[in-house]
């Protein structure tokens, strides 16, 4: 009986395509042609030198491997970018007055990382309605009682 | 102890590093590939992700030149030190090296 990976069918060529389609997309236009190119023949580079001191082709797992080293698509792509700064802002209670506090609203849980102001930070307010029944009052969520 | 705090403060730590040691290696020129190597060989292992964005974005800053030519028949993208990386790993060594004698003198006195 063939036993097939559970996980991935594909040849190790093809994964090395597959994975630099994915990067190739992410990246922003200006850099994809270039930036594919580099990937390309880096990739290959790594992957023929591991063959050549194994003395065989490598299987879709060995060049996984290889890929991972490289990251996932997005975490690569993104390490492009000329700033990866994220936004990164704290709020401490301590801050606050009580008049401050008790104008506190909840809000959905949701950011824009690459945002330049605090207000661009928390994103949409309200929150958009799709959200709202999820948000909705306590006595409708499923109880074990 | 958080077990992600020793690792967040040690990428920290080598980040910084990491550019000095690539910046140093690139006064001859490389390719990626030759290059990661080439810093492995000396204890230091860069992953491929972190490497290539890496040296993008300091060519993009001007600190490295880089061109497309073919060696063993492929293509390879080379890099090498601009004149103005040149000269900003110059000062930062002198940077570096003033960190490591303070801290050395610092790490004497509590020891002493």
């Amino acid at each position: 009986m063939k036993v097939h990976a559970p996980h991935d069918q594909s040849g190790p060529a093809e994964l090395v395509e597959r994975y630099l389609q994915s990067v190739r997309f992410l990246l922003p236009r200006r850099q994809r042609d270039d930036v594919h190119r580099e990937l390309s023949a880096e990739i290959r580079d790594a992957v023929e030198e591991q063959e050549a001191a194994q003395g065989r082709p490598l299987d879709a797992d060995q060049v996984t491997a290889v890929l991972q080293r490289f990251g996932h698509p997005l975490t690569l792509a993104l390490r492009y970018q000329p700033s990866r700064t994220v936004a990164a802002v704290t709020c401490c209670t301590s801050d606050l007055t009580l008049a401050e506090f008790r104008t506190l609203r909840a809000k959905m849980d949701a950011s824009v990382p690459s945002a330049a102001t605090a207000q661009g930070y928390l994103g949409r307010s309200p929150a958009p309605t799709w959200r709202a029944s999820a948000a909705g009052p306590a006595r409708r969520r499923p109880s074990t009682a | 102890m958080n077990p992600d705090l020793f690792e967040n403060l040690r990428l920290e730590l080598r980040r910084g590093c990491v550019v000095l040691a690539v910046l140093a290696a690139l006064r001859s020129e490389q390719y990626g590939y030759t290059l990661r190597k080439a810093l492995s060989e000396r204890g230091l292992e860069i992953d491929e992700g972190t490497l290539y964005p890496l040296l993008r974005r300091l060519e993009s800053q001007g600190l490295l030149d880089s061109q497309w030519r073919e060696e063993a028949k492929r293509n390879k993208r080379f890099y090498r030190l601009s004149s103005e990386g040149r000269e900003v790993l110059g000062r930062l060594l002198t940077e570096w090296r003033a960190i490591g004698a303070s801290l050395d003198e610092i790490l004497d006195e509590t020891e002493g």
